[in-house]
């Protein structure tokens, strides 16, 4: 990051600073002040069912482009091109994915958390802990790794390098982030979320009509530029630079690609925004502008990213972090590289704020999803069956977010220094091979069981963890978590392409598991759907 | 808040022992809608995961013809990406019509006699 950091002057510096004090005094007083009432229950997990489904969608949009999105896949872009575009590809189709497919019913039959969807049909407080479990697994790494990325980021743009300055960011952001968690549950963070994808956009088109502007509005000279910029030359607009041209580079590409599409839409703190949606038209609305939003910001971070290689060149980028997701503010600040304008040290500042409330909102958003799993499903279902007040339930919800602040802040500050980009897939393939086949057939297929719903959400998670442990993304390679060991059989960096269809398999086989053993678990499931099924397809009763 | 809304808000979950017994609406009514949502859940992620997964696959397999110039700097897989933009944005809209003209009726009719079904019931 030092290269980075280099060449800074004081003035934009205290540009930057401002701001960033402007936009944290601003979300927190919007937290605190749209924050729920003391004892609704509602509020805090859903926000506002009055909500426009214009505004909405901008909140699922807003939630769902987490930074890891903003930074890694620009990053990508600039440094391997084309794999970057098909990354940008299945980051948008993945909303879709969900719009088409889960997003009304999960409505219908969900009310606060995923474990109230996959609980509908079932009895027992092993399906609750589950959903639980695997909530927690999938937005626990997911934090980490941008927790951890938000300190380096932070001490880079404000040019800090004394000892323990990242950890202290660390620090610092978490706070905030459990601060707009617990006092503003769904209500404030959808307000944040707002404005997080409208600075976004913003930003990201002026910085991109400047890209296209400096090659006069023609994209053969920004292609031509960045192929050259990159130093890949032709390859840059073929795939195969980012993961190899091996066999198992090409199956790795494949499955990543696969465990993007399935997994960044079913994260639960993605699927949980949905239920704030007064009904399956509003859902379906909402989900029309997210996918609008989403798509748009895939385009425009595709030209940033070329933009990044054409004019600040792989050499530098990869200088300054390997991994590029420094890029779209080395970008940024190559505007005004030889004598930054007033306008320029502006457009500097709008770019550092945007990451910056980027980064606060994906990882508060992750925290609530995080939280309110474990005081709704662990606490108020699996501990108290139903029965806890509301303002018990609430309590311990808040309580919950500081909890898995303070872990999520310890461990990052623990892995500062490693590379920790693994942990994003691990989240992605657990959203993908666990959650992903649970929702699914707990929506669709009258005869899932239990064992087959915990097969699906403990198998699929726990392939996932298992194959990744022994991938090469964690050992036997540069590149990897532990680069000088080697402990590695699984020759993939991500596990989707094995983990997905165990997981759907081990839901099936559960299942039939479940109707083998003839114990009345599985007729009732079935009887249980079908009594649903005119709330789940219609929102009747 | 919408009348939907409002009953939603009153909706307790089911007392985990006995599952109530819900109010009988007429399956058939059920069942066209159910055939509805499938078939325009089917189309429409078919439509936009198909083309995808062609532009994937082709992506990587066919990669030499993917980077034939077309146009300028711009190659074949380039375009295909881009064009995925504008395949989603058809696909959606297909969606959001198709949804409003053959789902929402029957919806609201399957909502009706569950409602009326459940009144009397009471």
């Amino acid at each position: 990051m030092n290269q980075f950091a280099a060449g800074y002057d004081s003035g934009t510096q205290t540009a930057v600073l401002l701001f960033f004090t402007f936009l944290v005094t601003c979300t927190l007083l919007l937290s605190v002040f749209a924050g729920p009432e003391r004892d609704d229950l509602a509020e805090f997990y859903t926000g506002y069912r009055t909500l426009t489904p214009f505004k909405n969608g901008l909140a699922i949009a807003g939630d769902y482009i987490s930074a890891a999105t903003v930074l890694s896949t620009t990053g990508i872009i600039a440094l391997f091109g084309y794999d970057g575009f098909v990354l940008a590809t299945s980051t948008g189709m993945s909303l879709v994915v969900l719009m088409f497919l889960l997003a009304e019913p999960l409505r219908n039959a969900g009310r606060f958390t995923m474990g109230d969807v996959l609980a509908r049909t079932m009895r027992g407080r092993s399906v609750r802990i589950a959903a639980s479990v695997v909530t927690l697994a999938a937005c626990l790494p997911f934090l980490i790794v941008q927790l951890s990325g938000a300190g380096s980021l932070l001490t880079a743009i404000l040019g800090i390098h004394l000892d323990g300055a990242r950890t202290v960011s660390i620090a610092m952001i978490g706070t905030l982030m459990v601060a707009y968690a617990a006092m503003g549950g769904m209500r404030g963070t959808a307000l944040i979320q707002i404005i997080k994808i409208v600075m976004l956009l913003g930003s990201s088109a002026v910085v991109a009509a400047l890209v296209l502007s400096r090659f006069g509005w023609s994209a053969d000279a920004l292609l031509r530029a960045a192929q050259a910029g990159s130093g890949a030359g032709e390859a840059y607009l073929r795939q195969g630079l980012e993961l190899g041209r091996t066999t198992e580079g090409k199956l790795d590409f494949i499955g990543l690609q696969l465990t993007v599409v399935l997994g960044v839409a079913c994260l639960p703190h993605v699927t949980m925004r949905l239920y704030s949606a007064p009904d399956a038209p509003a859902v379906r609305r909402s989900m029309s502008w997210a996918v609008g939003a989403v798509t748009t910001f895939c385009l425009l971070g595709t030209v940033m990213g070329a933009g990044a290689a054409a004019m600040v060149g792989a050499r530098l980028i990869t200088g300054a972090d390997p991994e590029g997701r420094t890029s779209v503010l080395m970008l940024a600040r190559a505007f005004g590289a030889a004598a930054p304008s007033i306008g320029e040290t502006l457009l500097y500042a709008a770019v550092c704020g945007t990451v910056f409330v980027t980064l606060l909102s994906s990882v508060s958003g992750l925290t609530l999803a995080a939280a309110s799993s474990l005081a709704h499903d662990l606490f108020g279902h699996a501990m108290r069956d139903g029965r806890a007040a509301a303002r018990t339930e609430l309590a311990v919800a808040r309580w919950a977010a500081v909890g898995v602040g303070a872990t999520a802040v310890a461990l990052a500050a623990l892995v500062q220094d490693w590379n920790v980009a693994v942990m994003t897939t691990t989240a992605l393939a657990i959203g993908a091979s666990a959650v992903a086949p649970a929702l699914t057939y707990s929506l669709f297929w009258r005869g899932f069981g239990r064992t087959g719903l915990l097969a699906a959400l403990y198998g699929g998670t726990g392939c996932v963890l298992l194959l990744t442990v022994f991938s090469t993304a964690v050992s036997g390679g540069p590149t990897a978590l532990f680069p000088d060991r080697d402990f590695h059989w699984f020759p993939l960096q991500t596990a989707g392409l094995v983990s997905i269809p165990f997981g759907f398999l081990a839901g099936w086989l559960g299942s039939r598991y479940d109707r083998r053993r003839r114990d009345g678990t599985a007729a009732e499931s079935r009887r249980r759907y079908e009594a649903g099924e005119a709330r789940l397809l219609a929102g009747a009763g | 808040m919408t009348y939907y809304g409002d009953t939603w808000h009153h909706w307790q979950p089911p007392p985990p022992a006995a599952p109530p017994p819900r109010p009988p609406v007429r399956p058939t009514e059920l069942r066209r809608l159910r055939s509805a949502y499938r078939l325009l859940r089917r189309v429409s992620a078919l439509t936009a995961l198909g083309y995808f997964v062609l532009f994937l696959l082709l992506s990587v397999l066919a990669r030499d013809t993917m980077g034939t110039r077309v146009a300028g700097e711009l190659t074949l897989g380039t375009l295909m990406g881009l064009s995925q933009l504008a395949v989603t944005f058809a696909a959606v809209r297909w969606y959001e019509r198709s949804a409003r003209r053959s789902v929402d009726p029957l919806a609201r009719r399957v909502r009706q006699q569950t409602e009326s079904a459940g009144g009397a019931a009471r």
